[in-house]
């Protein structure tokens, strides 16, 4: 400990430049962020908004010098270096190394983190969890890739260069991929695989920077390094073969029929078309048109993957890996008597390999669409007067009325921060009034909703985030179509609705959609163009 | 317990296909100041960096105060100083900074001697290492090497660029350690180590030629001058031990590699009868090598693994 607390000592001695430059900029990050919330509250300002948001890039930035300098000040790389002679002990260098990192990125982090918090008006305290889980992240996802750079190079420019020529190969290596194996359809998400890949990444990088330490061989931690990301798509394409294993896993069928009423609904519209380039497309997207209905009230079904099956008529059938789905929500028409009809209706897209929509050649097919659902229900509904402060919301954050922008000091909208992580699922609704609240109106009940969805239904106990506080952005104005188009103003008292939802379960369901005709495909050039010619068909009942 | 500080046996470092160090079996005896010599490029620098583990053997083996060089590392280094012409510094700390960081590594440190090293090498203790000459560096160099009375001193070619003012500072303050500890050096450069040096090694492209004492080494070599009565041709069969024989009129000239007084006086009256005058010069030491360099260059010399035994020149050219 002797050693460690004297190389330690010695390091702060050496870089108090470095440190002091660090903790400035990590200073200014703290007083500066509340402008950001201050600025989407307020009126807006360029320079409220840029400005925390260069210093959030700033302190990363700060950071890669302060580990650069450290590590390279016992350099691993060379043999001409004062320390390798010396009675330094590996571990001990370590350990004052890592104890440097603590005590001049980590500490700083958290005690700017509690800060923000606080000046955010939430208790740090009762945070204390979710703010070791963002230093965990922080550290894991900026500070170790920072320091194993550093570990097997000599000089802070070989490291830039080091990591720059990564991310470049990362970049081609990912590309390459993509064009081998046809991914642009892109995959569902796991959490268990991403934990997987996340944890791999965490014991590859931690590895390599022992070693270094322990062997002065940089060239071994050097192939780990190299071969990190080999190894994630090598795991990625082989766990990609076992998606479907998972989806059942993780969505099991059969539980879903009583969820949704979902059918085959094509519009009356004589042609549509899209264009796109050819660049790097080997996906036609094929949009079916859904009727959804039957949602239970306080429920809402999310789609997060879809999987097509295709028959010919001549037989031929295709069926789609899991392609994700992300963006719509099923929702039941009662909701805040939106004047919703009752039945929905969707474009569902999936993507189909070009040399696959081509071997079905524009015929009518049967296409049997499944879905992974996330079912959620309300766990907590909290209705708020509008006041002229701020507000809490429980669970979900801390509120405020937003001002317009341009010396417009009428409510336009409200903008919450929620502690360390977007909040839960949230349905957040409020009648808008159509006249300004400043010339005496007051909420109208029967005014149009403005309402929007945010947050996740999966949290961990914090984001990957230097700023402890999530900002979600909230648009309640986007239940206006066919509306004309005005100014409208939420006026103080207004009742703001917010309603949490919590994961029921999650299943499959499907729905066919026979006798679909594909587009037409015509390429011109490098462009490709896709014609709809819809036919009347009824809808079939969800199965 | 080892009489040996250093023992290396077979020790062979690649860089490609180079050979940098060739099989290298050699001893340096406990108390010793071994100076390891050779041109540039021999294999000295690289020798020495296997010795301390800053490079790692392809094959062979070498102790270093009795530990295995490979594991050379940590606490070991508390009774090892090193010094190199290559080695980096803590540039950006003050000669005191720099003491004083390295004092509490070394449990053996003396505050008495750092102060008598410092007065004698006239070290400025404010100033940073980056803004000294070299020359002051070397001493800062030795200072903070020499402060915890190693038992062994590495220097690698330690006054290569010096003035002589700070070599002879250098020196002296290195000697005034020699009773207590092993001093193991490289240099290219011959006549800076002949007068303090008690043992020496020869390295030519990696292959140590031969590892002697040097009152052994000097007592061995002998410029012989042969006046004869008349002019006559080398005879044949000259003795391996004889380097470079040249005639001129009556005169023979050679060097002899392996001089005895009695044996050597007899032998040589007895290859020339005829001889008027027969001289035996002691050598210097970069005689001594130049001898040694020019008949052995081109030979396939084994190396030799001798130190404190002799060694014949027959032996190296064999």
């Amino acid at each position: 400990m002797k050693q460690v607390l004297h190389v330690f000592a010695k390091d702060v001695r050496r870089f108090w430049p470095e440190i002091s430059i660090s903790l400035a900029i990590t200073t200014a990050f703290v007083l500066m962020q509340p402008l950001q919330w201050k600025a989407s509250e307020n009126i807006y300002n360029a320079a409220h908004t840029l400005v925390p948001g260069f210093l959030s890039l700033l302190v990363p930035v700060s950071w890669w010098v302060l580990i650069a300098r450290v590590i390279h000040e016992e350099r691993l790389v060379g043999d001409t270096q004062f320390w390798i002679t010396r009675p330094y002990e590996w571990k001990r260098l370590l350990c004052s190394k890592a104890f440097f990192l603590l005590a001049f990125l980590m500490l700083p982090l958290f005690l700017a983190q509690s800060l923000i918090l606080g000046e955010a008006g939430f208790q740090p305290l009762s945070f204390f969890h979710g703010l070791l889980y963002s230093l965990f992240l922080c550290g894991a996802i900026l500070v170790l890739p920072l320091a194993a750079f550093a570990a097997v190079t000599s000089t802070f420019a070989r490291m830039t260069l080091t990591m720059l020529g990564v991310l470049l190969a990362a970049i081609a290596l990912e590309s390459v991929l993509s064009l081998m194996f046809s991914t642009s359809s892109g995959s569902m998400s796991f959490p268990l695989r991403d934990s997987i890949y996340f944890w791999i990444y965490l014991m590859v990088g931690t590895i390599a920077i022992t070693l270094a330490y322990a062997l002065r061989k940089p060239w071994i931690s050097r192939l780990l390094l190299i071969a990190l990301p080999v190894l994630i798509c090598a795991i990625s394409l082989v766990a990609s073969h076992f998606d479907r294993a998972q989806v059942e896993r993780r969505y099991p069928a059969g539980q879903g029929a009583h969820l949704v009423q979902l059918a085959y609904s094509p519009v009356a519209k004589d042609e549509q078309t899209s264009t796109w380039g050819t660049f790097r497309h080997t996906q036609v997207p094929i949009s079916i048109p859904l009727a959804v209905s039957g949602v239970a009230q306080n429920r809402v079904i999310l789609p997060e993957g879809i999987r097509a099956e295709v028959t010919g008529p001549d037989g031929y059938k295709w069926e789609s890996e899991w392609q994700p789905e992300t963006g719509i929500r099923f929702t039941p028409n009662e909701v805040d008597n939106l004047n919703k009809p009752a039945v929905e209706r969707f474009n569902i897209p999936f993507m189909m390999p070009i040399e696959v929509f081509n071997k079905f050649q524009s015929k009518p097919v049967n296409v049997r669409l499944t879905f992974a659902v996330s079912e959620a229900k309300v766990v907590r509904e909290s209705v708020v007067a509008l006041p002229q402060g701020g507000f809490a919301v429980p669970d979900f954050g801390i509120c405020a009325a937003q001002s317009g922008w341009l010396l417009n000091w009428e409510f336009m909208g409200v903008s919450c921060l929620s502690p360390l992580r977007q909040p839960p699922l949230t349905y957040i609704s409020a009648h808008w009034s159509s006249q300004p609240c400043s010339a005496g109106n007051s909420a109208e009940s029967d005014g149009p909703i403005g309402d929007t969805w945010v947050g996740s239904l999966e949290r961990e106990a914090a984001d990957f985030s230097i700023s402890p506080v999530a900002d979600p952005h909230i648009n309640l104005s986007n239940n206006t179509v066919g509306y004309p188009s005005k100014q409208r103003f939420l006026c103080p008292g207004t009742p703001v609705r917010f309603r949490e939802y919590g994961l029921e379960r999650r299943t499959q369901i499907s729905v066919d959609a026979p006798g679909f005709q594909l587009p037409e495909m015509t390429v011109q050039g490098n462009r490709i163009t896709l014609t709809t010619h819809i036919a009347h068909i009824a809808g079939q009942p969800a199965q | 317990m080892s009489k040996f500080t250093i023992q290396t046996a077979g020790l062979i470092r690649r860089f490609g296909k180079t050979l940098a160090v060739n099989g290298i079996s050699m001893a340096v005896p406990e108390g010793s100041i071994f100076a390891l010599v050779g041109a540039n490029g021999a294999g000295k620098t690289t020798l020495i960096k296997l010795l301390m583990n800053i490079l790692r053997p392809d094959a062979g083996t070498s102790t270093v105060l009795g530990m295995d060089s490979r594991n050379l590392a940590g606490k070991a280094f508390e009774r090892i100083g090193y010094v190199s012409e290559n080695q980096e510094l803590p540039e950006g700390m003050t000669v005191g900074g720099m003491l004083s960081y390295f004092r509490d590594f070394y449990p053996t440190w003396d505050r008495a001697l750092e102060q008598q090293l410092i007065r004698q090498f006239d070290l400025p203790l404010e100033r940073k290492i980056k803004h000294l000459s070299r020359g002051m560096k070397m001493k800062a160099a030795f200072a903070s090497s020499l402060a915890y009375r190693p038992q062994l001193i590495v220097l690698d070619e330690p006054f290569s660029g010096l003035d002589p003012l700070v070599r002879d500072e250098l020196i002296e303050g290195l000697l005034e350690r020699a009773p207590e500890t092993t001093i193991f050096l490289s240099s290219h450069d011959l006549a800076e180590i002949e007068s303090f040096s008690s043992h020496v090694g020869y390295l030519e492209n990696g292959r140590l030629l031969f590892s002697e004492e040097m009152a052994v080494l000097n007592q061995r070599f002998r410029e012989v001058t042969v006046t004869l009565e008349s002019p006559a041709p080398l005879p044949a069969n000259l003795p391996a031990a004889w380097l470079q024989p040249q005639t001129t009129d009556c005169v023979v000239r050679f060097v002899h590699s392996d001089f005895n007084p009695q044996s050597s006086q007899r032998e040589l009256a007895e290859r020339f009868p005829s001889a008027r005058n027969i001289e035996f010069d002691p050598m210097s030491l970069r005689s001594i090598f130049l001898a040694i360099a020019k008949s052995g260059r081109g030979t396939a010399a084994e190396p030799v693994t001798v130190s404190t035994a002799r060694t014949s020149v027959q032996e190296v050219e064999a």
